[in-house]
């Protein structure tokens, strides 16, 4: 009897101990490391693009055709008002950089949300029903996958009318397939463990099951898969806008700030580097990210001890 | 306690499981009775894949569709047919009324939530809980009863931070939250080694008489059937062979496979070469031979063994064993 208490005391201690450190040592843990450059080039730009009226010295649309094709200021003819240059129509490089950059974090993350919650409710319904219900989805997302993206981004935009919302759909759209296979294959192992036997057994319904019991551990998944696909949704985007399929002038995107450039790209070569630069930066920064983020949620891999 | 003759609780009668594949009907189970009264202990032994885990996902009628199929039978729980009952009716007796341990406790519980969320769960489902610092509560409480130590400190933890047999015991707190009737434990200890396995079957044992729950247990382990259950049915290729008393069973197996199973038992202190087996296999479930389905691997072996499956000879109070042998003795 003597030893049941005492052993019954260690582990009330050792219990106590995990609980001291608990929550808030954690989050700061996981974010201590955190690598330096993708967290600083995506920070800057969500401040560009939540502060873009507050920090672009120029009126991004403001055309003035006798301050036009104007260098960095650092080359010949450049001034410091206009640290980036000018366009063919006179407006400031650097503040369409600022504004596209609210267009990049708009459909980077609509579109992830939308294709996210499209792509994994479908997937998986499709793995945890299975049979017919299976089949039927998992075909569409087959036949879907064989069209060339920038096809049915065609298509699509074609139907419906250009611009932001067109954007996010098409997106949504294209990438949804991506998120329900790999969804679909995380449920097939999951639904089979003894837990999901065990909630039948507590009497759970199907859909408590689906979103109570196997939503939670897919989560992880769907975070990573999520930053891994912000980059290619960027560029996808960019793409779109390069298309004038994406974002229409007045507004402005990286996308479309290329397309502009490339009649002038022998006289201002200005034009379309800076936006290119600014897509590879935060293409790489988001890849990079994931695959933090893929190292520090898998459990296999985790470096420290949580 | 009272003696004497009881209603009994759970009522299995002629139930039919089978499964539709493309090599055949599997007959999984296929005319299984038997009855449980309150408190009651029974055991279920077999060979793997004689029907006892599909017996068992029969009375919660969570057996595997659109393949299997619970095509004929009654099961009665305190008089209502359970299999006449919809889904969402089905719901409110599963974990409240009826529930289950499975074998293996390191997957048993969900990774991603805390203990004591996944033992308030069954509180929260049915509604037994109140308030929710009342199911906080009602979860330190089971966990007390399955003697997890420090209980209330270990709310909030996961479940990697427990060993197996913790976790076999928070499973089966989450199996008693509800104060069931009838606890089904299929193989709860397959899992465990084996000092553990003794902890745990005696708890369970404690935990019976505590709240007075009638237990299947289904085990392939004859020292776990003898030591807890007072009844053991026997099970072969999808029908119950023999059943009875333990002690009867035990020390006057009646069936030749019963008897097999009792000598392929290793004993201490015996000098054999070799282990006593059953020769052959267990038999392929959809191809079963007519007549009885032991025949091909009996060494009493007869003629009218192969044409019909043979009759129950009742064996003392409440047991019967299904075995021409048997038949022919009792007629003489």
């Amino acid at each position: 009897m003597e030893y049941g208490a005492r052993s019954s005391n260690s582990v009330k201690d050792t219990a106590l101990v995990f609980e001291r450190q608990r929550p808030r040592n954690r989050v700061l843990q996981m974010l201590r490391t955190a690598p330096i450059f993708p967290s600083v080039i995506l920070l800057l730009m969500i401040v560009a693009a939540i502060f873009a009226p507050f920090m672009s010295p120029h009126d991004p649309a403001a055309i003035d055709l006798e301050l036009k094709l104007m260098p960095p200021f650092w080359q010949e003819g450049g001034t410091s008002a206009y640290l980036l240059g000018t366009d063919s129509l006179g407006r400031d490089v650097l503040s369409r950089l600022i504004w596209g950059a609210r267009v990049s974090v708009i459909v980077g993350l609509l579109a992830i949300v939308f294709a996210g919650a499209l792509g994994s409710v479908l997937g998986m319904v499709a793995a945890y029903f299975g049979g017919k219900v299976d089949a039927i989805i998992m075909r569409i997302a087959d036949i879907q996958m064989s069209v060339p993206a920038l096809v049915l981004a065609l298509i699509l935009s074609a139907v419906l009318m250009p611009g932001l919302k067109t954007v996010i759909i098409v997106i949504g759209i294209v990438y949804w397939t991506w998120y329900a296979r790999i969804i679909r294959g995380e449920v097939l192992s999951i639904k089979e463990r003894d837990f999901i036997a065990l909630a039948k057994v507590a009497g759970c319904s199907r859909i408590r099951i689906l979103f109570a019991h196997i939503l939670p551990n897919i989560v992880n998944t769907l975070i990573v898969l999520s930053t891994l696909q912000l980059g290619s949704v960027i560029i996808y985007e960019a793409s779109l806008s390069f298309m004038g399929l994406g974002v229409q002038p007045p507004s402005t995107s990286w996308g479309l700030m290329l397309s502009d450039g490339r009649g002038y790209m022998t006289v201002a070569w200005w034009l379309m580097t800076f936006p290119g630069i600014a897509i590879m930066l935060v293409v790489l920064a988001s890849n990079l990210l994931g695959d933090w983020l893929r190292d520090l949620l898998d459990p296999k891999r985790r470096q420290f001890k949580l | 306690m009272i003696i004497g003759p009881k209603e009994p609780l759970l009522v299995v009668d002629d139930l039919k499981t089978y499964f539709f594949t493309r090599q055949g009907v599997v007959r999984a189970v296929d005319g299984v009775s038997f009855s449980l009264t309150e408190g009651e202990t029974l055991g279920l032994v077999g060979e793997s894949g004689c029907g006892k885990s599909v017996t068992a996902l029969s009375i919660l009628r969570l057996v595997p569709e659109p393949a299997g199929r619970i095509v004929g039978g009654r099961i009665l729980f305190q008089g209502e047919n359970l299999l006449e009952k919809s889904e969402s009716q089905m719901r409110q007796f599963r974990g409240s009324r009826i529930s289950m341990i499975l074998q293996d406790p390191l997957t048993s519980l969900n990774p991603v939530f805390t203990i004591g969320d996944q033992v308030g769960g069954p509180f929260k489902y049915h509604r037994r809980g109140g308030e929710t610092r009342d199911i906080t509560q009602k979860v330190v409480d089971v966990l007390k009863r399955v003697r997890i130590p420090a209980a209330a400190s270990r709310l909030k933890d996961y479940p990697h931070l427990f060993s197996g047999g913790m976790r076999q015991r928070v499973v089966g707190a989450m199996a008693i939250a509800c104060e069931p009737r009838v606890l089904i434990a299929d193989e709860p200890t397959t899992a465990l080694d084996v000092t553990i396995e003794a902890q745990f079957l005696q708890l369970l044992k404690q935990i019976q008489q505590e709240i007075g729950v009638a237990l299947i247990l289904i085990t392939h382990n004859l020292g776990i059937v003898a030591r807890i259950c007072r009844r053991v049915a026997v099970m072969y290729a999808g029908r119950i062979v023999e059943t009875g008393n333990v002690h009867r069973i035990f020390e006057n197996p009646a069936h030749p496979y019963t008897k097999g199973l009792m000598d392929s038992v290793p004993r201490l202190g015996e000098k054999k070469q070799r282990l006593v087996t059953i020769p052959g296999q267990p038999p392929d479930m959809s191809t079963l031979p007519p007549g009885c389905s032991f025949w091909p691997r009996c060494e009493y072996a007869q003629e009218i063994c192969r044409q019909e499956y043979p009759p129950e000879s009742r064996l003392g109070e409440d047991g019967y064993v299904r075995c021409w042998l048997a038949e022919k003795q009792t007629q003489i």
